[in-house]
């Protein structure tokens, strides 16, 4: 066998990233309930602020990453809830395979699920806010909070799978970690959304990407410890 | 020399020499032979000074326990014995508060992927997905253990446990006991040489207990080690070369099954885990 072909095959990473892509595109339940939700998200505020062309760009951008952390949310109580029945996660556990090749795995499959929910949202946001479409600085805006939101978000879903109320658990802890990278994202996507200078977009560009990496080893190192029993 | 002396040195040069050629050619297979022996003595699994706490419950109390390859290990214990907590402690999915686990003479604290590669795991639940079909579950789990020729190995798994037609329906829409079979095909997928089994009959119908039996003795003789954790005293006796009786924390009582006799090893199941005749 090639082996690049035989590296994606036996990859444990992309197996489980391929596993939770098949096991959601025959469910369909946890992409199609965080979809309706930002959504509802998105439509609820409009009502709720009347947003005008003046008022528009302050909170629109707001408006849309709330919408995605919250549909994030919602997500993220799934992510492992398949791998609670039957006990698959101790199948999971019992294999050669270390648990950040786990970790990473389900932060690819969050972060993938995210950006699908994200690339059907924001057109429709974009609409019922009269925003531009097409707005390229918003896009490694988006890549990068994506990243860190998944990267957080997997960590407290393994957490909050481990106590009984799961659902209230998981904003509990995670809506209080994610707020650097919230902020952070709602700054840089202001100029990229009504059409700002890109150096007012790019300077936020890193620190966004320290939170990712510091998310990204943080939680790992830390996934070892919360998922063994 | 004389002649006497050359006769009986020709003698002994013709009467040896085939023996010496015949040892010659067979020295290699000799040698396989005598690794396969030492193959077969070699210990699967060494458990030291287990000792395990929830709470203030001590489960496990300073067990020791160690098992051949190819050697069939029962252990027998009442609810609540510490017999789940047994294997989840040897399958590295608990830690021990105190003493070793060796897997083919290697500690799993020290080398945790390579003992998960020797040991396969069928526990109460099937660890498997439900919303996935058997097949894709099976192909998931065979690539994560690196399963070379997976296709072959999925159909020869499957058969063996007779459950190769209904491989394309899902896990969930199945019942417990074929579930139970699609759980002991992905422990034995990678070939492990421990499996671990805690109470496989449970949920079994009588002609997938026989299939057991027949998986357990083909198992035997391929030198894979087992250890079989029940609290049914007829499929420990039956199934086990060895019967270990689990009782507040410890190995009670230990005996093999063919130097005694069964009455004697009821009565002290009896005795250990406080049932009634």
């Amino acid at each position: 066998m090639n082996p690049i072909i035989s590296w994606i095959k036996f990859n444990p990473c992309l197996a489980i990233f391929w596993k939770d892509v098949m096991y959601e595109i025959r469910s369909r339940d946890t992409l199609v309930s965080v979809l309706v939700f930002s959504l509802l998200v998105i439509v609820v505020f409009n009502f709720g602020i009347s947003p005008n062309p003046k008022n528009v760009g302050m909170f629109a951008p707001g408006i849309l990453w709330i919408a995605f952390i919250f549909g994030g949310v919602l997500g993220f109580t799934r992510t492992f809830a398949i791998e609670k029945e039957n006990n698959a996660l101790d199948g999971l556990l019992l294999t050669p395979v270390s648990r950040d090749a786990i970790y990473l795995g389900k932060v690819l499959s969050t972060f993938t699920f995210m950006l699908v929910v994200e690339i059907i949202t924001f057109p429709i946001f974009a609409v019922i806010y009269n925003l531009p479409i097409l707005s390229p600085g918003f896009i490694p805006v988006a890549l990068l909070s994506t990243l860190g939101i998944s990267a957080a978000g997997t960590l407290f879903s393994a957490m909050a799978m481990k106590t009984k109320a799961r659902e209230v658990m998981l904003p509990l802890l995670f809506l209080p970690v994610i707020v650097p990278v919230l902020v952070a994202s709602i700054e840089a996507s202001t100029p990229a959304l009504i059409g700002g200078p890109w150096s007012d977009v790019s300077m936020w560009l890193p620190i966004i990407a320290v939170f990712d990496v510091v998310f990204l080893i943080v939680c790992s190192i830390g996934f070892s410890y919360i998922i063994q029993d | 020399m004389n002649n006497q002396q050359h006769l009986f040195l020709c003698n002994t040069l013709f009467i040896l020499a085939p023996y010496t050629t015949v040892l010659v050619l067979m020295s290699d297979k000799l040698k396989t032979h005598l690794v396969q022996i030492e193959q077969h003595n070699t210990t699967a699994l060494e458990v030291a000074d287990l000792t395990k706490s929830f709470g203030r419950s001590r489960v496990l109390n300073g067990l020791n326990l160690s098992i051949d390859s190819g050697e069939v290990l029962s252990v027998l214990g009442s609810n609540g014995s510490g017999k789940t907590t047994l294997i989840n402690i040897i399958s590295m999915l608990t830690k021990p508060d105190r003493g070793t686990v060796h897997v083919l003479r290697k500690s799993v604290d020290k080398n945790p992927n390579q003992a998960r590669n020797s040991i396969g795991v069928v526990g109460h639940t099937p660890m498997l997905y439900s919303g996935m079909s058997a097949l894709d579950n099976l192909t998931f789990f065979g690539r994560m253990f690196h399963v070379d020729n997976l296709g072959d190995r999925i159909s020869e798994t499957t058969y063996k446990l007779g459950v190769t037609d209904i491989l394309d329906r899902k896990i969930g829409d199945m019942s417990h006991g074929m579930q139970k079979r699609f759980a002991i095909a992905r422990a034995l997928l990678h070939e492990p040489e421990l499996l671990l089994m805690d109470e496989p009959e449970s949920g079994l119908d009588q002609s997938a207990v026989a299939l057991l039996r027949e998986l357990i003795n083909d198992l035997k003789d391929s030198n894979c080690a087992v250890l079989l954790v029940t609290h049914s005293f007829d499929q420990a006796v039956k199934l086990g070369d060895r019967v270990a009786i689990l009782s507040k924390g410890k190995i009670a009582y230990e005996e093999v099954t063919k130097s005694v006799e069964i009455a004697e090893i009821r009565e002290k199941y009896f005795k250990y885990s406080g049932k009634f005749k």
